[in-house]
């Protein structure tokens, strides 16, 4: 792709996009938003696809970096976190990896089984630690800002984030993430 | 603004690599990293977290829609074009440069001078070549030509990105225009009913919980499900609106919630008359549905006739 072949960009999204999309979609909460976040996240990625170096990380962790960035300009953008909260919209008719698009079977049983670690990891952290994770990272709040959605002491709210996000790593540590292609 | 301790930096390194540090962490916290024995102190912590990030970032796969791949070839494709002809333009522009690059007899201090001076250092024998009128007239002539062929490419170009941008608005105007077509659905469903709208509101079993509330058209038989607060289900399960009717249940719709736990669901069936049904209901349930609930219901709400 660093060559600037469109072939490698179409391949890129076969693998990723709908890791990417589903990340932009929770963290964007409507289709048409996460669609934009989406298309600007791989055209920047196939532009800047001759800065990417594979000595200092993965393809999925640059692709993340970019499309959390793309998501967290939007919502800063489009006024931000009132709406994430009280607006009604409607959705995907699908469960989740169950879209429109065609997919491979390996890609989904791949998905599945990476989202399925990661949903189960999640649960086993305490409440209070998964919930300001999940704040900060969907939602892009700063540690201000889940101190006061939590109405915690924002010591506290810095310690469960640290905290929670060791875990994380440490009960993810004995999987694979996702190749670098 | 006092320094921060490497504590303190281990406690914002988080949204450091989340990107959801403020502005002024953002600046202490870049600070602290110029000096490399902090650097190197947080590092294995950064990429501790950078690891957690990405494997987060895999907690929910859904296909996008099928149209989204053809969109994103038909921008890159665009991008690509308005490069070539950015470079064509450049060629146009400075084709003396162009030429003086290409030719590999010239000495490389010819290769580094600006395009206008080039001339002036060029091979004797290229300027020999020069003073013969009628290699000179055709050298025009071909100019000329390769002007024209490149304006007619880059034409071509912009035609075919505005043709491209031109998709992707169609596209999202259809996109908008299903959106309030949705809309119009849920209002006639709300408005044309009259007298004949039951509205169920299904309350919680337990203390604390979400809510659902059916706004049911009998004189349609159609109905407006708005859900709310809803927590995220695995990607193998689903939620099911059952109704009670005679005393068994009946699956009406399985839906899933966005991600805010919302979700609103029009054009639901249901029947035109109310009779024999008691009662909704709200249970989890396998993806592909079940023919009888398989748990307790969570949310419960009885049905009352519509005043006539």
């Amino acid at each position: 792709m660093a060559r600037g072949e469109e072939s490698a960009a179409s391949a890129l999204y076969d693998r990723h996009s709908a890791v990417m999309y589903g990340l932009a979609l929770r963290m964007v909460g409507e289709v048409a938003d996460a669609e934009e976040v989406v298309l600007d996240a791989f055209s920047q990625a196939w532009r800047d696809a001759s800065r990417f170096e594979t000595s200092r990380g993965t393809v999925v962790g640059w692709l993340t970096t970019i499309t959390r960035t793309r998501a967290l300009d939007l919502i800063r953008a489009r006024g931000r976190r009132a709406r994430m909260n009280d607006t009604v919209t409607t959705q995907l008719d699908e469960p989740a990896a169950m879209g429109q698009g065609f997919r491979s079977p390996d890609l989904l049983v791949d998905d599945a089984d990476r989202a399925a670690a990661v949903t189960s990891a999640l649960g086993e952290l305490p409440e209070a630690q998964r919930r300001a994770i999940e704040l900060a990272f969907f939602e892009g709040l700063t540690h201000p800002e889940v101190a006061e959605r939590l109405r915690e002491p924002l010591g506290t709210v810095k310690t469960r984030i640290r905290l929670g996000m060791q875990k994380l790593r440490d009960m993810l540590a004995g999987m694979a993430p996702e190749g670098a292609s | 603004m006092m320094p921060l301790s490497l504590e303190e930096l281990r406690e914002l390194a988080p949204a450091f690599v989340m990107g959801t540090l403020t502005p002024d962490e953002l600046a202490q916290f870049n600070g602290a990293l110029q000096d490399a024995v902090t650097a190197d102190a947080l590092a294995p912590e950064i990429a501790a977290h950078h690891a957690a990030v990405e494997f987060l970032s895999t907690e929910r796969a859904v296909t996008p829609p099928a149209d989204l791949k053809n969109r994103m070839m038909a921008r890159i494709a665009a991008e690509s074009r308005d490069a070539a002809a950015a470079e064509n333009e450049r060629v146009l522009l400075f084709p003396t440069a162009l030429r003086v690059e290409q030719k590999s007899a010239i000495p490389p201090v010819a290769r580094t001078v600006a395009p206008g001076r080039a001339v002036h250092v060029a091979p004797q024998a290229t300027v020999r070549r020069a003073t013969k009128a009628p290699w000179y007239g055709m050298g025009l002539l071909a100019v000329a030509l390769a002007a024209a062929v490149v304006f007619a490419v880059d034409m071509t170009n912009q035609v075919n990105a505005l043709k491209g941008t031109l998709t992707e608005r169609d596209a999202l105007l259809k996109r908008n225009q299903a959106r309030l077509a949705d809309r119009d659905a849920t209002l006639n469903t709300l408005t044309n009913a009259g007298a004949n709208l039951v509205l169920v509101q299904l309350a919680p079993t337990a203390p604390q919980g979400p809510g659902i509330q059916v706004f049911w058209n009998v004189k349609d038989g159609t109905a407006v499900i708005h859900a709310s607060g809803l927590k995220q289900v695995a990607a193998d399960r689903t939620y099911c609106l059952w109704m009670i009717r005679d005393g068994k249940p009946v699956a009406v719709k399985l839906f899933n919630p966005d991600p805010d736990g919302h979700r609103l669901i029009n054009g639901v069936e249901l029947p035109k008359n109310t009779q024999g049904i008691a009662a909704f209901a709200v249970t989890e349930e396998p993806a592909a549905g079940s023919p009888q609930p398989t748990m307790t219901p969570f949310l419960v709400g009885t049905v009352e006739a519509p005043k006539q």
